[in-house]
């Protein structure tokens, strides 16, 4: 997409109406700060997005859009809007689009064009496509979860980021469910062991003291243990039938193990949930730790796969020898602290479950006597006792999201939970027991446990069914996170890898004079990314930590140029950089336009700036056309931001000389001639006179202009010589022709005797005289600049020698170097 | 590289591994790619479902 032109009216600090027209090209709107350029980018914003970025966020409390999107002294929202007439790849037709303040989340375009406009807009949407200072900080210095967020963002990857959380949630679960199972199927099997009076259980021992119970009845032995035909085949004692009585045998098994629990395990239990306690705070402070956890296999895989190379094996970047291992290493030590940990969290948390639900299964054993003896103070009491246990299994059952490590235990429940006169209870529902009931014959004892141990089999049968089902569950869960980790590590450490091959290449275009063999490290670390950046070759550091400020701005700068190819899917072709090179210093600004240039042919690319060395250095480096500048003067209130758009200086030339100013034609002519030389001179490498009071003019950049480029003619006709190149060789000898013409003509040399006096009497020429003045010297400003993409001509360097001379597009790239001086 | 094609790139990579485990069958790990393709994932329930299904490895449920 791209902007062909833009009205917007009452729109932040824009009163009435304002209109731009870029024609698709690159735009530059600069002055001095408080001048209402970031309105422009605010209007952008909202209409592409529907909200204004800088409404939202931190520190935005009591903004709206509403009340704070149009002017100030607009009080109907439906007059404030931005419109804009846009073009969109596979359509040659131009679009109209608008947003108003009254509707901001209705974009308004034509009906035919809806579909079309459909993916564009929602890409827009996201709004990325603007870049400021503010986001620039974020990427070079937020911490790595931040940053990733950030990237991921700009490349749209936060859907990637969701799927991962969804499938640690499902694995947070299924760990849980399968810990709970695992509970639950302990207390079945301790609870039967206990009514059985077993040292343990297995299935065997089961069998074989039912077949002991049956035996009693009459009954013959069963071959396998189920829980519906422990009383096959055996008649009931005659008291069972239709009486509901107490067995005092099971309640004094149910009272004596709740008992022993509380008395006997109830201090390691609650030692046990003190220590518990201990390393939840401990892994709650570390918030890495538990990311770690989910990494340890894919860090486990890549230190086996790392070969004698010492390369990654994933994105084959190669590392300083024994780097790479050092690296993983370090992160797997942090892995399997913190998979330690939470090993540690679920064997205390388990073993205290299984406790305190064997205690719960019996104490509810011991409350259906308290109903049938209607025992209803005790019954409260145990009521409260099993609520409180069975919250505290809850917890248990996911400690590191629910359980609460600074809870207070209630002070009368400070063993198990248990309250301080239970055994007083106990022995009064014994007794009370024991009076109600008759002394029961050994067939009925033994009926009654079979009974009981229907309930208690089934019970532990659905329980192994359950942990089996939640054991497959939490392995497939488990399975699929990992998987989808390891996928997504895999192709993002080849996307990453290649932003970052990007990132390194832009940023030494800008900075490679003196970071030759810089390099980055942009890798994916679990939910964050980590960026570091290396330091005159010694080792890798976050960006912030040794960079100059400058620097730093180049490199959030470059990070998203290399990121922002990545952004668009091919269906916008908009940049907007909003006040981004503050800190860039004026050498390295020259080499950011041609990164603009030469990278990104392509892209439209809308700038504000408050320098105005920078805005002229966009348009004298061809990445502005002087038609799409324009300087912001100042601004008020009431009439919003006063403007001028920049005319070509040759046509103010003209005008003057129209009016028979020459004065003031002579006065432009040479003004502009003078900063147009003097960036000749620094790209041509041209020699100038060193002057000490640092005020060097016209007369001092134009000779050491000339003279570089016709020596670098010169080298490039011999070059094409020794090359064999005819054609090049004919065409420079044209080109030599007419520069000698055009520097006859504007007298360029026989001024140059004595230039401040000649310069200074341009003023007092006629019209006459002056206009092929004027003439030459445009001829003679194309000399230096390429026909088609208008940017200066400029020589390249390696190890300090010129190599080529040529422009950003490559329609002039002349070789400098003779065929025996490349060493053939 | 397009965002869609990115995280399509991610889902096969990650269906192949997932019907190269054994304690999935082909249908489960291709249904699980289809819920995350056809952004589901929000709905745990569904994943979930997915997950306890019990289907040994060489069952087609569709015939």
């Amino acid at each position: 997409m791209r902007i062909l032109n833009i009205e917007i009216q009452n729109v932040r600090g824009i009163k009435d109406r304002l209109i731009f027209s870029p024609h698709g090209d690159n735009f530059l709107v600069y002055g001095p700060n408080g001048t209402g350029k970031s309105a422009i980018v605010d209007a952008l914003d909202f209409l592409f997005s529907g909200r204004i970025s800088r409404l939202v966020g931190k520190g935005t409390k009591n903004i709206s859009l509403k009340k704070h999107g149009p002017h100030i002294d607009i009080k109907k929202p439906e007059s404030a809007a931005v419109k804009a007439t846009i073009q969109i790849p596979g359509s040659t037709e131009p679009i109209e689009i608008e947003r108003r303040m009254s509707a901001p989340n209705n974009l308004i375009c034509p009906e035919d064009k809806k579909d079309a406009l459909k993916k564009v807009v929602a890409i827009a949407e996201r709004g990325h496509y603007v870049l400021s200072r503010r986001e620039i900080l974020k990427f070079v210095a937020a911490e790595p979860g931040e940053r990733a967020g950030e990237v991921q963002a700009v490349l749209n990857l936060e859907t990637v980021e969701d799927i991962r959380k969804a499938l640690v949630k499902v694995e947070t679960d299924a760990k849980r469910e399968n810990q709970t199972a695992q509970v639950q199927l302990n207390t079945s099997k301790t609870v039967i062991a206990t009514l059985l009076s077993l040292d343990s259980f297995s299935e065997e021992l089961v069998l074989k003291k039912i077949n002991g119970l049956r035996s009693t009845l009459g009954g013959g032995p069963l071959t396998t243990l189920t829980y519906e035909n422990l009383q096959e085949n055996i008649r009931p004692p005659s008291l069972t039938e239709g009486k509901t009585i107490i067995n005092v045998d099971l309640l004094t098994k149910d009272i004596d193990a709740a008992k022993k629990i509380v008395t006997d395990h109830g201090e390691s239990t609650f030692l046990n949930e003190q220590k518990l306690r201990k390393i939840l705070r401990q892994l709650r402070e570390d918030a890495t730790l538990r990311r770690e956890v989910a990494n340890k296999k894919l860090l486990d895989l890549g230190l086996s796969l790392i070969d004698a190379s010492g390369a990654c094996p994933l994105c084959l970047t190669v590392w300083n020898p024994g780097e790479l291992k050092k690296f993983l290493e370090g992160r797997l030590l942090k892995a399997e602290e913190a998979s330690k940990i939470e090993t540690e969290i679920r064997k205390f948390s388990t073993n205290i479950n299984s406790e305190i639900s064997t205690l719960r299964n019996h104490l509810e054993k011991i409350r259906n006597s308290c109903l049938i003896l209607k025992q209803d103070e005790i019954l409260n009491k145990i009521q409260r006792w099993t609520d409180i246990l069975s919250k505290w299994s809850g917890d248990l059952a996911d400690p590191i999201e629910k359980y609460d490590a600074d809870e207070t235990i209630p002070v009368d429940m400070k063993t198990v939970y248990a309250y301080s006169n239970y055994v007083k209870d106990f022995e009064t529902i014994k007794k009370e027991s024991i009076a109600a009931a008759p002394d029961l014959s050994p067939e009925q004892k033994a009926w009654d446990t079979l009974t009981r141990m229907g309930s208690e089999l089934k019970r532990y049968f659905d329980g192994k069914e359950t942990k089996d089902s939640a054991e497959l569950f939490s392995r497939r869960a488990m399975t699929a996170l990992n998987e989808y980790e390891k996928s997504k590590d895999k192709i993002l450490t080849s996307l990453y890898d290649s932003v970052k091959g990007d990132f390194v290449k832009y940023y030494k275009e800008l900075h490679g004079e003196d970071e030759n063999g810089f390099d980055a490290k942009l890798q994916s670390s679990g939910a964050g990314l980590d960026f570091g950046v290396d330091f005159y070759g010694r080792g890798y550091h976050p960006p912030i930590a040794l960079h100059s400020e400058g620097h730093q701005d180049s490199m959030g700068l470059c990070l998203y140029l290399a990121l922002s190819k990545r952004l668009s899917e091919g269906r916008i072709a908009l940049t907007v950089l909003d006040d981004v090179v503050m800190s860039i210093d004026g050498d390295h600004r020259r080499d950011l336009c041609k990164l603009l240039k030469s990278h990104f042919p392509d892209r439209q690319f809308f700038l504000t700036t408050h320098d105005r060395t920078w805005a002229r250095q966009l348009n004298t480096d061809g990445v502005i056309t002087k038609k799409n500048m324009v300087e912001f003067k100042s601004w008020s209130v009431d009439t919003g931001p006063a403007y001028v758009g920049d005319v070509d200086f040759w046509d103010k030339i003209q005008k003057d000389v129209d009016d028979n100013d020459i004065p003031s034609a002579a006065a432009k002519l040479r003004r502009n001639s003078e900063y147009f030389f003097e960036r000749a001179c620094d790209y041509l490498l041209g020699k100038i006179t060193y002057k000490g009071d640092g005020r060097w003019e016209l007369g001092d950049y134009l000779p050491g202009a000339i003279e570089a480029y016709k020596k670098y003619l010169r080298q490039s006709k011999t070059a094409a010589q020794s090359w064999g190149n005819e054609k090049v060789f004919r065409e420079i000898e044209e080109i030599e022709s007419v520069v000698n013409e055009i520097i006859k003509r504007s007298q360029v040399e026989q001024w140059g005797v004595n230039e401040n006096i000649h310069y200074s009497k341009w003023g007092d020429f006629s019209k006459t005289d002056f206009t092929p003045i004027v003439e030459a010297f445009k001829d003679l400003h194309d000399l230096f600049k390429c026909s088609k993409c208008q940017g200066l001509l400029f020589v390249t360097l390696k190890d300090k020698e010129p190599q080529d001379l040529r422009c950003l597009c490559g329609q002039v790239n002349y070789n400098l170097l003779r065929k025996e001086k490349m060493g053939h | 590289m397009s965002e869609k094609s990115l995280l399509d790139e991610i889902l096969d990579d990650f269906i192949e591994s997932l019907s190269k485990d054994n304690d999935f069958s082909l249908h489960i790990a291709r249904s699980l790619g289809e819920i995350i393709k056809k952004g589901e994932y929000r709905n745990k329930e569904a994943i979930v479902e997915l997950l306890k299904k019990k289907e040994s490895r060489n069952e087609n449920p569709q015939h």
